[in-house]
């Protein structure tokens, strides 16, 4: 206990839930400064009001639970004071987005109520779906050697110098990975069918500008979709695995888990960013046609 | 590409089907052209899915277009499959095209004007003679 590392370590590992529940809280206060006359302010106040309250009792569960861990000396409520930044997804996609959504009312596709001429396109976009087969199919080749070559070191590696929980965590590795990885692939699946499904109203005149760019988002956000998470995260995952596997060294995971799992946010992040980006084309865009009907 | 307008008094699936039909009849549409899912054409229009699938359902009921599992709804014939007998369909449209010509008419277009639009769509159809 006395490495300055493991203490940093520690550190870290007490700061992490707290930072993370916070974080839905502290966005949607940076992004204030973006309300105009449009926005709904009794609405925003009342979902403002609702997010903290929510990250407060958050707070107020994550530290009860690590109290009552560290006067137990439970590791299972050591485990689940840990696990408590799952939380932050309900905060972030339940009441933050929303608030989000409210903010930035013009990245909204949808269609104006008062418009009254509407123009669609009879294009298939389920049939222009970017991921091809060899996306698929090179992710599971990745993935599955990945696999294979962690099952192999274990068999191959001397297991009698492994603890308990060493062999443990193994074989749950060797079944919870590939259904890890099947699961993303179902739930990638969908929600890039869901995507290509956004609606993507076009001007009366069915400027080809706009369709270029609905085009360009469309296939940009399944691309960033799939090798973020139908690639880069499983075989992330898969090779911390081999490595936990073969080296046994906790450090090492620790540091290839805090440098990749850092490495796949800001790769989010950049396709979150970029995303966005093309969104504010298409509104300003649309708003120019809107402007100028003749166009 | 299709178009609708909310502040027409024709109903909002006689529309879609109606464009549906003009893009059958200009060729834009061809037999084995897929259209797009019920949800994304709704979303796109800001409609309601029910609307879309009764249009699609009407088109499908005449011939023009069937659905299938995996390849969704996909142009089948451009030739309508009526049940009406040949001389009371020319009679059918030979009073649309009536109350059209006397709708152009009332507008104010004279003779000249509505040769001219009428040999327009004539050439939009089957090309210029």
């Amino acid at each position: 206990m006395n490495d300055p590392a493991i203490l940093v370590l520690r550190f870290f590992q007490f700061l992490f839930v707290p930072i993370f529940l916070c974080a839905p809280l502290v966005m949607v206060l940076s992004l204030l400064t973006w309300r105009n006359e449009t926005t709904d302010r009794e609405l925003l106040k009342t979902k403002i009001r609702t997010l903290s309250l929510a990250t407060l009792s958050c707070l107020a569960v994550w530290l009860i639970v690590l109290i009552i861990a560290l006067v137990t000396r439970s590791s299972l409520l050591q485990l689940l004071s840990t696990m408590a930044w799952l939380l932050f997804f309900p905060l972030w996609f339940g009441i933050a987005m929303p608030i989000a959504r409210l903010l930035f009312a013009v990245l909204q596709p949808a269609i104006p109520l008062e418009q009254q001429k509407r123009t669609a396109s009879l294009v298939n976009r389920q049939r222009k779906n970017p991921i091809q087969w060899w996306h698929w199919g090179l992710s599971t080749v990745v993935c599955t050697g990945l696999l294979f070559a962690t099952l192999w070191i274990g068999r191959h590696i001397d297991q009698s110098t492994w603890t308990p929980q060493q062999s443990f965590l193994w074989f749950w590795g060797m079944l919870g990975y590939p259904a890890l990885v099947i699961f993303t692939y179902a739930v990638l699946y969908f929600g890039v069918r869901a995507s290509l499904a956004e609606p993507e109203p076009l001007d009366s005149h069915g400027n080809v500008e706009l369709q270029k760019l609905y085009d360009d988002a469309r296939s940009n956000r399944a691309l960033s979709m799939f090798w973020l998470l139908g690639f880069l995260q499983p075989v992330f995952f898969g090779v911390c695995l081999f490595l936990s596997t073969w080296i046994q060294s906790n450090n090492l995971i620790a540091i290839l888990g805090a440098t990749g799992g850092t490495l796949l946010g800001l790769a989010g992040s950049w396709a979150g960013v970029n995303a966005t980006l093309q969104r504010l084309k298409i509104a300003r865009l649309k708003m120019r046609l809107e402007s100028s009907p003749g166009q | 590409m299709i178009t609708i307008s909310l502040n027409s008094p024709i109903p909002l699936h006689d529309q879609l089907v109606q464009e549906i039909r003009r893009l059958l009849a200009d060729g834009t549409l061809k037999v084995g052209d897929e259209l797009p899912p019920v949800r994304q054409l709704a979303n796109d229009l800001g409609i309601n899915l029910n609307t879309v699938a009764r249009a699609y359902r009407e088109l499908t009921d005449c011939g023009l277009l069937a659905t299938s599992r995996g390849r969704g709804t996909v142009v089948l014939s451009t030739v309508e499959k009526t049940t009406e007998k040949p001389a009371e369909e020319r009679k059918r449209i030979e009073s649309t095209l009536g109350s059209a010509l006397a709708d152009a008419k009332i507008a104010g277009l004279n003779r000249k004007e509505i040769e001219l639009l009428v040999l327009r769509q004539l050439n939009k159809l089957w090309g210029v003679s």
